[in-house]
C-alpha cells in the first residue's frame, strides 16, 4: 500500500472517530488527558500496522478495540503504580478519576465498578453494542460478557440506592 | 420502557462530545507512526536476516562443499596487521582478493574488491568516517567518493567493524570507492585509517589476501 493512501485512510478515520473514542476513554480511565494519550497511542501503532493488516473489514471497530485495551492495560498498571506509590507514602496517583458535569452520581457508582464489568457496561450503554460484539472486542466469550453485564447493574443498584431512578424500570 | 432503553438514555448523558482532533495531534500522529513502522519493518527484516541465517547454517552443515574450493594457482597467505593509534588499539586484517579473476589473473572491468575487518580493542566506542579512510598508493593519496554504505560504518561502532572497499570503480563495485585508481597497482597498498583524534594508522593490503581473523592463513585461488 503506498504510503500516501495509508497516510490518508488513518487521518480520516482520526478526524472520524477520535471524539467519539476519546469520549470513550475518559469514561474508561476516568482521565480525560490519559484518554488523549490512549487514543493518539491507538492511532500511532494502527498507522504502523495498517499495510501488514491487509484488510480490515470494520477499522472503527478494530481501533475501538485498540483504545479500550489500551484503557486496560494503562489502569492495570496505573494500579501498580498506586501500590508501589502508597509504599512509599507518596499520595500521588497516576489516574485521577474526574467527575463529568452531567450526572455525577452515575458517574461515581461506575467509576466503583470493577474494571472489566466498568468497560462491559460503557461499551453497552454508552456505545449501544451488542453482547456479542463487545465479546469479540475484548476477546472474551458472549456468557462472560452477559455475567459482567449482569453483576454490573446489580452493583449499580446497590451503588446508587435510592436514587437509582431509571435502574428500576 | 425497558430496562436497557433506561440505562442507556441515562448512561448517553455520561458521554461528553469531544472536538475532532487538531492538526497537531494528527500531525503527531503521523510522525510517531511513520517512525514505529520504520522500526517495525527494520526489526522484521532483521528477523527475517536471523533466520535466513540459521537456515543457510543448517543447510551448510549438510554440505561437504568447501567454502572456498581449490584452485589451480594457489596461494597462502598470512594477513594480520596490529596497529596502534593514538589511544585506540586497532588489531585487525586486511584482505584482497581479485573478484571474478580470470584463470589467466585479469582484473575485472569494476575494478576490484577486498575486505577488511578491525577490531577496536581500547574500552571506548568509536566511529568510523569516510573521510578517515583513505588510499595511497605510491605518495598519492586517493579519497573515498562514493560511500553508498556510509551509514553501515558510521552507525556501526565498536566492537568491530567489517566494511568492503573497492578501488577504482566510481559505483557498483562495493561500499566503499577510491577515484582515479588505476588497476595496474603496486602491492602492498597502504590503507590509511584515522581513528577519531588519532593519527591515521596504515594497512598494508598484500596482493592476495582475503579477510580473515588476524594471524590465521587461508589458502586462495588466485594467481
Amino acid at each position: 500500500m503506498r504510503a500516501e493512501g495509508r497516510e490518508a485512510q488513518v487521518v480520516a478515520l482520526f478526524r472520524a472517530e477520535y471524539g467519539s473514542l476519546a469520549s470513550l476513554a475518559a469514561l474508561i480511565t476516568g482521565d480525560r488527558a490519559l484518554a488523549d494519550d490512549i487514543v493518539m497511542d491507538a492511532f500511532v501503532k494502527l498507522y504502523a500496522k495498517w499495510g501488514s493488516l491487509g484488510s480490515i473489514d470494520r477499522p472503527e471497530f478494530y481501533v475501538k478495540a485498540m483504545v479500550v485495551n489500551l484503557c486496560r492495560s494503562k489502569l492495570r498498571r496505573g494500579a501498580v503504580e498506586r501500590r508501589v506509590n502508597a509504599l512509599f507514602h507518596r499520595t500521588r496517583s497516576s489516574i485521577e478519576s474526574e467527575s463529568p458535569m452531567k450526572d455525577p452520581e452515575l458517574w461515581d457508582a461506575v467509576q466503583k465498578l470493577p474494571l472489566g464489568q466498568r468497560t462491559c457496561v460503557l461499551l453497552h450503554y454508552v456505545e449501544d453494542m451488542r453482547e456479542s460484539d463487545i465479546a469479540d472486542l475484548m476477546g472474551r466469550s458472549v456468557g462472560t460478557v452477559k455475567s459482567q453485564l449482569h453483576h454490573a447493574r446489580e452493583r449499580l443498584r446497590e451503588h446508587l440506592g435510592p436514587n437509582r431512578g431509571d435502574l428500576d424500570v | 420502557m425497558s430496562e436497557h432503553d433506561a440505562l442507556q438514555d441515562r448512561f448517553k448523558g455520561l458521554k461528553e462530545t469531544q472536538p475532532g482532533p487538531t492538526e497537531a495531534q494528527i500531525a503527531s500522529v503521523l510522525r510517531r507512526g511513520k517512525r514505529r513502522r520504520v522500526a517495525s519493518l527494520a526489526g522484521a527484516g532483521l528477523g527475517m536476516v536471523a533466520i535466513v541465517a540459521i537456515a543457510w547454517s543448517v543447510l551448510s552443515s549438510f554440505s561437504d562443499t568447501p567454502d572456498i574450493p581449490p584452485a589451480r594457482n594457489e596461494k597462502r597467505v598470512t594477513a594480520g596487521v596490529d596497529v596502534r593509534s593514538g589511544d585506540v588499539i586497532f588489531s585487525g586484517s586486511a584482505g584482497e582478493c581479485w573478484e571474478g579473476v580470470s584463470a589467466a589473473g585479469d582484473l575485472p572491468e569494476d575494478g576490484c574488491r577486498f575486505s577488511l575487518g578491525l577490531t577496536n580493542t581500547s574500552d571506548r566506542e568509536i566511529v568510523l568516517r569516510s573521510e578517515d579512510i583513505y588510499l595511497e598508493v605510491d605518495g598519492t593519496r586517493y579519497e573515498v567518493v562514493n560511500n553508498e554504505y556510509s551509514d553501515y560504518y558510521e552507525a556501526y561502532y565498536g566492537p568491530n567493524f567489517f566494511f568492503e572497499v573497492s578501488l577504482g570503480a566510481r559505483e557498483g563495485g562495493g561500499p566503499i570507492l577510491f577515484e582515479g585508481l588505476s588497476r595496474d597497482l603496486t602491492f602492498p597498498l597502504e590503507l590509511h585509517v584515522r581513528a577519531p583524534g588519532g593519527e591515521p594508522v596504515i594497512i598494508e593490503i598484500p596482493e592476495c589476501a582475503i579477510h580473515t581473523e588476524p594471524g590465521t592463513s587461508i589458502t586462495l585461488p588466485c594467481d
